[in-house]
């Protein structure tokens, strides 16, 4: 039975996934910590730009990074005038899409976490010499470890499950952009119910895994691992 | 000498105010900062610190300047020698109380030191969630003595205590300032803690110095005997 299956659309869903998770970690702790502490005009739209992909349906923002990776304008035009990268149907432009199609899961937890964890920590690790980064690393990222791994999880499972802007932007080429849920839905469409199953399952039980590490961290009562 | 001007727009629940305030005050004294709430004592406090900015002002500390705001200068936070004891205390959670004061000295011998002396010895290992008040507060001043700062700010750290503690934490801010000969500057509303531990009294209205009063030898232990300027004064 489980001779027809492939695994490279997960290998290649777990690629996306990682390195969306990995650069939306490396943006997404700078922007909350300035969303939770700064005090700028525009702030609002700030918030709101980063939140809305959370509210748009997939095809909407697929639709328009369609346009806007296109080699005949935008950026997709100066990524490949500079980089020779194209950014439809490759891998490069399915972590671009992702990075911005999964912002508000990576941001929001953090930006949560930092505001009820309060300013006071960080100014007062300000007043006992320490510079932004040792406040960052000893202070404000131990303690909100919850909202960090909420973050990373939560990212990696919606990655996972990508499936409206992969069919938009990225297509199905085989290691590149045929990720699971791509996979999946050419099984259905082959009337391969019984393959499909096995790769719907694998998906469920990957993100049911995550979920529920999500909700042990949760309910432990300290912010410790 | 510490030198303070400071400016800045203020919304209080009074409305709009400006706290406009210039003062000097000298290396090792003791400075309470007293007032009604919302009249400017906290934003003052934090400005000195760098924690707020100010609108336009000047402060120098030493040879040092920390703020001028004409030259568009203004030294970062951890570069200023200050120590800042905060009303909610602002501990470490992910921290044991050693660890706490460790983070701020970087010397684990004086800080086993420091917690001896305060006889602290039985909860320094535990997280600041499993201390009592008193025990965060004086973790938090020794946290902040601990650097040897030049200035120590306090805002309303003693506010959350009975009166019997309060004195007990009285005597141990004397022995540290005895013992690392740091200037303070502390907001109170509690006129007989201000009467025991400070030197002078900057009584702040609406954003303005209402009163400058100096005690001859304000220090615990001692009748503050306020002289006769102040007297008339008051």
């Amino acid at each position: 039975m489980n001779s027809g299956i492939e695994w490279l659309p997960f290998i290649t869903s777990l690629k996306l996934a990682t390195v969306t998770t990995i650069i939306l970690l490396s943006i997404g702790i700078p922007v909350a910590l300035i969303l939770a502490y700064a005090d700028f005009r525009g702030k609002v739209l700030a918030e709101i730009v980063v939140t809305l992909p959370m509210f748009l349906p997939p095809t909407v923002i697929g639709f328009y990074l369609l346009i806007l990776f296109s080699p005949s304008s935008g950026l997709g035009k100066i990524v490949r005038e500079l980089f020779g990268v194209e950014l439809l149907f490759s891998f490069t432009g399915l972590v671009t899409a992702s990075v911005i199609h999964s912002m508000p899961y990576m941001i929001q937890p953090l930006r949560d976490g930092l505001v009820s964890l309060g300013r006071s920590m960080l100014e007062a690790s300000f007043t006992l010499g320490k510079s932004r980064i040792s406040t960052l690393m000893h202070v404000m990222l131990p303690n909100i470890k919850t909202s960090l791994l909420t973050g990373v999880m939560m990212t990696f499972v919606h990655v996972m499950g990508e499936f409206g802007i992969v069919l938009m932007i990225g297509g199905s080429v085989p290691g590149e952009t045929r990720v699971a849920s791509i996979a999946l839905y050419e099984k259905v469409e082959m009337m391969n119910y019984a393959e499909a199953n096995i790769y719907a399952g694998i998906l469920v039980s990957v993100s049911m895994a995550m979920l529920l590490i999500i909700y042990m961290l949760r309910n432990s009562k300290r912010e410790v691992l | 000498m510490i030198d303070v001007k400071i400016n800045k727009k203020l919304v209080s629940a009074c409305g709009e105010m400006a706290l406009n305030v210039g003062f000097s005050i000298d290396k090792g004294s003791f400075t309470a900062l007293t007032g009604v709430s919302g009249s400017g004592k906290t934003t003052l406090l934090r400005c000195i610190a760098g924690l707020s900015d100010a609108d336009s002002g000047f402060i120098r500390c030493g040879g040092e300047v920390w703020l001028d705001t004409l030259k568009k200068k203004k030294l970062p936070v951890r570069k200023r020698g200050i120590g800042f004891v905060f009303q909610d205390y602002a501990l470490f959670p992910n921290m044991t109380l050693r660890r706490n004061i460790f983070y701020a000295c970087n010397d684990i011998k004086k800080t086993d030191e420091l917690i001896g002396m305060a006889e602290l010895d039985g909860v320094a290992d535990l997280y600041p969630e499993k201390l009592s008040s008193g025990q965060k507060q004086r973790c938090a001043l020794l946290r902040a003595v601990s650097r040897e700062p030049e200035l120590l700010l306090l805002d309303e750290p003693f506010s959350a205590l009975d009166a019997d503690t309060k004195r007990l934490f009285h005597a141990e801010l004397v022995k540290w300032r005895e013992l690392f000969d740091f200037t303070v500057m502390m907001v109170s509303h509690d006129r007989a803690e201000v009467v025991r531990l400070a030197d002078r009294v900057l009584k702040l209205d609406r954003g303005i110095i209402e009163s400058d009063v100096t005690h001859k030898s304000g220090c615990y232990g001692r009748t503050a005997v306020i002289n006769a300027a102040a007297r008339r004064v008051s």
